[in-house]
C-alpha cells in the first residue's frame, strides 16, 4: 500500500498560543509539537502498512523550517519518507490554500492508495483540510473516523454521529480523517530516534508544486477582527457549615441568578 | 447589506436535525435585520415534516431535494448543493457543524473554490458582509471572519444558538429534480445510540460533567442522579480522561477534541479546567465548579465555586435540588 499522511506542527499548549492582529497564529509565541491527532493518523497508516506488507508511508507537512522536527518524529515511529512544504509565502494561508498545497504534494508522490489525516488540527481546528484534499484529488472520503477495519481494496470506517454511529465502506484510493479514539500511537525507541535524526526530507515550495494562490492575499476566508474574550466577573465561592448546608446555599444562589 | 441566506437542513429518516433548524431561525433573524431572505435546502427522503419544520423555523423558501438521497453520502450531497448554489448564487450557505455538516461543507467549499469559516458561535450581518464569529485557541481569542466570495460557506457550532422557532408561517416549497450523483462510499450499517432515555448533550440546557476524579464508570452514578433531579433538560458529560478510560461513551467527551456545548448551566465536578476542556464548554452561560483543590484552574471560569469532595457535595446537591424543585 502507498499511504500519505498529512501531519501538522502545532503549538504545544493552546494556553500559550496567541493570534497576531491579522488573526494568524503567532508561531514565535511558544514551543511547538506534532499535532496529537496526526500521531493517531500516522499510527493508523503504519498499522495498515504493516498488515499489508510491501508498503510505504510518506508524511507530508506544510509549515515553517521547524516543522522538520515533526517529520523526524514521524520517521521514528514508522514513516518511511517525508515531504516538507515550506516557504514564507505560505504563512497566513486559509484552509483551502493549505488543502491545495497538500493535495499537490500528495499528487506528486504518484498514485497513493490512501491519504490519512487528523480530523481537526489542535490549533486552527477548522476540520476542513481532509475533505478539501479529498475533493481536490477527486477521491472519496470518510471524516472523523473512530475505527478502521481493512478489507481487500477498501476500508470500513466507523464514524460517530450525533445520535449513534455509522459504518461506512470506503473503496481505495480514498481519504480518511481520524480522531483521537481510533488507536493509541506507539512511542519511538532510542534506536529509531537516532535513525530518524539521519533522515533526509524533500523540501518543496508552493511554486515547486505549481500552487500560486497561497498566503493572506489569496485567502478566501479572512479574519477581519480579533478580540479578547469578554472578561468574566470573578466567581463566588459557596461555603456552608457542611455538605448539606453548602448544597442548599448553592441551590439558593443558582436560583437567585436565574440558573435553576 | 441585503443578503440571501441559504441553510442546509440536515435530516435522517424524515427527522430534521435540531441544530440545523436553529441555524434557520438565526438566519431569519439576520435576514430580517438586513432585508434579506432565507432559503432552506432539505436533502433526503420523507421530507414532509422536515419541510414544515424548516418553514416554522423561519425559512421563506424550502428547496426540497429527494430521489436517491435516503442515506447521507458525501458525494451526492456535495453534487446536489453545488448544482443549486452555482445556479442561484446566494450570499452564503450556512451549515450546522454536525458530523455530516462538517463532512460536506469543506468538500463543497473546495468544489466551489470558495472560502469557508467553520465552527462559528455567532453570525453577524454588517457593512462588511456576513461575519462568522469564532472562539479560537481554546477560548483565548475571539475572531470575526468574512468570506471574500459570493457564495460563502459557514458552519455553526451545534448547541450555541437558541432553539429553533416553531411558529413561522409555511414556506414556499420548490421541488428540485436533481438525480443523485453516484457515491463511491456505501453505508454498511447505521447504529442508533442506545435509547437510555437521556437527553443528548447538544440539546441539554443543563450539563453535569465529571472528570478523572469520578474514578470509574460507577462514579458517574452520582452525576446521573443529579442530572435526573435537575429534570428532563439535563445531561451528563465528561472530560477526556473519563471518556478515554471508557467510563462513559466517547460521545460524552467535551472539549477541543470532543463536543462543543453551550448550556445554560454547566456543573464541572472533579474537573481541573485544562484549556482543552474549557475549549468545549466556554460557551456555557453559568458555570459551577466543584473541586477539592482550591487552586484548580476551573475556578477561574466558574461563576460559583465549591471547594470540597464531590462525593459529599454532589449527593447533597441532588437532595437540595429535589427539595427546591418540589
Ligand atoms: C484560530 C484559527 C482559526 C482559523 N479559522 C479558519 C477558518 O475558519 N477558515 C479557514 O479557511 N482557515 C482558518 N484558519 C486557518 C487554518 O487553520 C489554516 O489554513 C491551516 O493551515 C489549515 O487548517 P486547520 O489547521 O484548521 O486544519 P484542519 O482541517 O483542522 O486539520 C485537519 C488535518 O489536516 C491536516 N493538516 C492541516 N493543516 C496541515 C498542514 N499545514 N500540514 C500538514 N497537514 C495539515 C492534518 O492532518 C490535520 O490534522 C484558522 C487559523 C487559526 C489559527
Ligand atoms: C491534543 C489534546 C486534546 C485534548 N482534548 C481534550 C478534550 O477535548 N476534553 C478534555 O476534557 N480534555 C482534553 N485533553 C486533556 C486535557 O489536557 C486534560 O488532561 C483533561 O481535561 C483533564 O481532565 P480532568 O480535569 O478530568 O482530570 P485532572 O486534570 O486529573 O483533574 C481532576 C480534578 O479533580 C479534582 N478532584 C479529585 N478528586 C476529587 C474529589 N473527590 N472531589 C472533588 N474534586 C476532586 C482534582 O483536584 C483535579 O482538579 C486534551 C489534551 C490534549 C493534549
Amino acid at each position: 500500500m502507498q499511504i500519505a499522511v498529512l501531519v501538522k506542527q502545532v503549538p504545544d499548549d493552546l494556553a500559550g498560543a496567541r493570534l497576531t492582529a491579522a488573526g494568524v497564529l503567532d508561531r514565535a509565541a511558544g514551543p511547538a509539537t506534532t499535532d496529537p491527532v496526526d500521531r493517531n493518523a500516522l499510527e493508523a497508516a503504519v498499522a495498515l502498512a504493516e498488515a499489508a506488507g510491501d508498503s510505504t508511508v510518506t508524511v507530508v507537512a506544510m509549515g515553517p523550517a521547524s516543522a522538520k522536527a515533526v517529520l523526524k518524529e514521524c520517521v521514528s515511529v514508522g514513516a518511511t519518507a517525508g515531504v516538507h512544504v515550506s516557504d514564507e509565502g505560505l504563512a497566513g494561508s486559509d484552509a483551502l490554500a493549505t488543502a491545495r498545497v497538500l493535495a499537490a504534494a500528495v499528487r506528486r508522490l504518484g498514485p497513493v492508495d490512501l491519504v490519512l489525516a487528523g480530523a481537526r488540527s489542535f490549533d486552527g481546528a477548522t476540520a476542513a483540510v481532509p475533505a478539501m484534499v479529498a475533493e481536490l484529488l477527486d477521491l472519496p472520503q470518510v471524516t472523523t473516523v473512530t475505527a478502521i477495519e481493512a478489507e481487500p481494496g477498501a476500508l470500513v470506517c466507523t464514524q460517530v454521529l450525533e445520535d449513534g454511529h455509522a459504518r461506512v465502506r470506503l473503496p481505495l484510493p480514498g481519504v480518511v480523517s481520524v480522531d483521537e479514539y481510533v488507536n493509541t500511537p506507539r512511542y519511538p525507541s532510542v534506536r529509531s530516534k537516532l535513525a530518524a535524526n539521519k533522515a533526509v526530507f524533500e523540501v518543496l515550495t508552493a511554486a515547486d508544486l505549481g500552487v500560486t494562490e497561497v498566503g493572506p492575499d489569496a485567502a478566501r476566508a479572512v479574519v477581519v477582527a480579533t478580540a479578547e474574550p469578554p472578561a468574566r466577573e470573578p466567581g463566588q465561592r459557596i461555603q456552608g457549615t457542611d455538605a448539606r448546608d453548602t448544597a442548599e446555599k448553592l441551590v439558593a444562589a443558582l436560583a437567585g441568578a436565574g440558573a435553576l | 447589506m441585503s443578503c440571501t441566506l441559504w441553510v442546509l437542513v440536515e435530516s435522517e429518516r424524515g427527522v430534521a436535525a435540531d441544530a440545523s433548524l436553529a441555524v434557520v431561525t438565526e438566519a431569519r433573524r439576520l435576514a430580517d435585520a438586513c432585508g434579506g431572505t432565507v432559503t432552506a435546502v432539505a436533502v433526503g427522503e420523507d421530507l414532509d415534516d422536515v419541510v414544515a419544520r424548516a418553514g416554522a423555523a423561519g425559512a421563506h423558501t424550502v428547496r426540497r431535494v429527494s430521489g436517491g438521497y435516503a442515506d447521507y453520502a458525501t458525494e451526492p450531497w456535495t453534487a446536489a448543493l453545488h448544482t443549486l448554489l452555482t445556479t442561484h448564487a446566494p450570499t452564503a450557505l450556512l451549515v450546522a457543524a454536525t458530523t455530516r455538516g462538517a463532512d460536506v461543507a469543506p468538500r463543497l467549499a473546495a468544489r466551489l473554490g470558495t472560502g469557508l469559516v467553520t465552527d462559528c458561535v455567532a453570525l453577524e450581518c454588517t457593512g462588511d458582509g456576513l461575519l462568522g464569529v469564532k472562539t479560537v485557541l481554546g477560548g483565548a481569542a475571539v475572531t470575526r471572519s468574512r468570506v471574500r466570495d459570493a457564495v460563502a460557506v459557514l458552519t455553526v457550532r451545534p448547541g450555541v444558538l437558541p432553539p429553533a422557532a416553531t411558529d413561522g408561517t409555511a414556506a414556499e416549497v420548490v421541488v428540485e429534480d436533481l438525480p443523485a450523483a453516484p457515491s463511491r462510499t456505501t453505508l454498511v450499517e447505521r447504529v442508533p445510540a442506545e435509547d437510555t432515555g437521556e437527553v443528548a448533550l447538544e440539546d441539554a440546557r443543563i450539563i453535569v460533567s465529571g472528570g478523572r476524579a469520578m474514578g470509574g464508570a460507577d462514579g458517574f452514578g452520582v452525576l446521573r442522579e443529579l442530572a435526573t433531579a435537575l429534570g428532563p433538560t439535563a445531561a451528563v458529560g465528561a472530560s477526556r480522561p473519563a471518556a478515554d478510560s471508557g467510563w462513559v461513551p466517547v460521545s460524552l467527551e467535551i472539549g477541543v477534541s470532543g463536543k462543543k456545548v453551550a448550556p445554560d448551566l454547566y456543573l464541572a465536578c472533579g474537573i481541573s479546567g485544562a484549556s482543552q476542556h474549557l475549549a468545549g464548554m466556554s460557551g456555557s452561560r453559568t458555570v459551577v465548579a466543584i473541586n477539592k483543590d482550591p487552586e484548580a484552574p476551573i475556578f477561574g471560569v466558574a461563576d460559583f465555586g465549591v471547594v470540597g469532595d464531590l462525593f459529599e457535595i454532589v449527593p447533597a446537591l441532588t437532595e437540595a435540588v429535589r427539595a427546591h424543585r418540589g
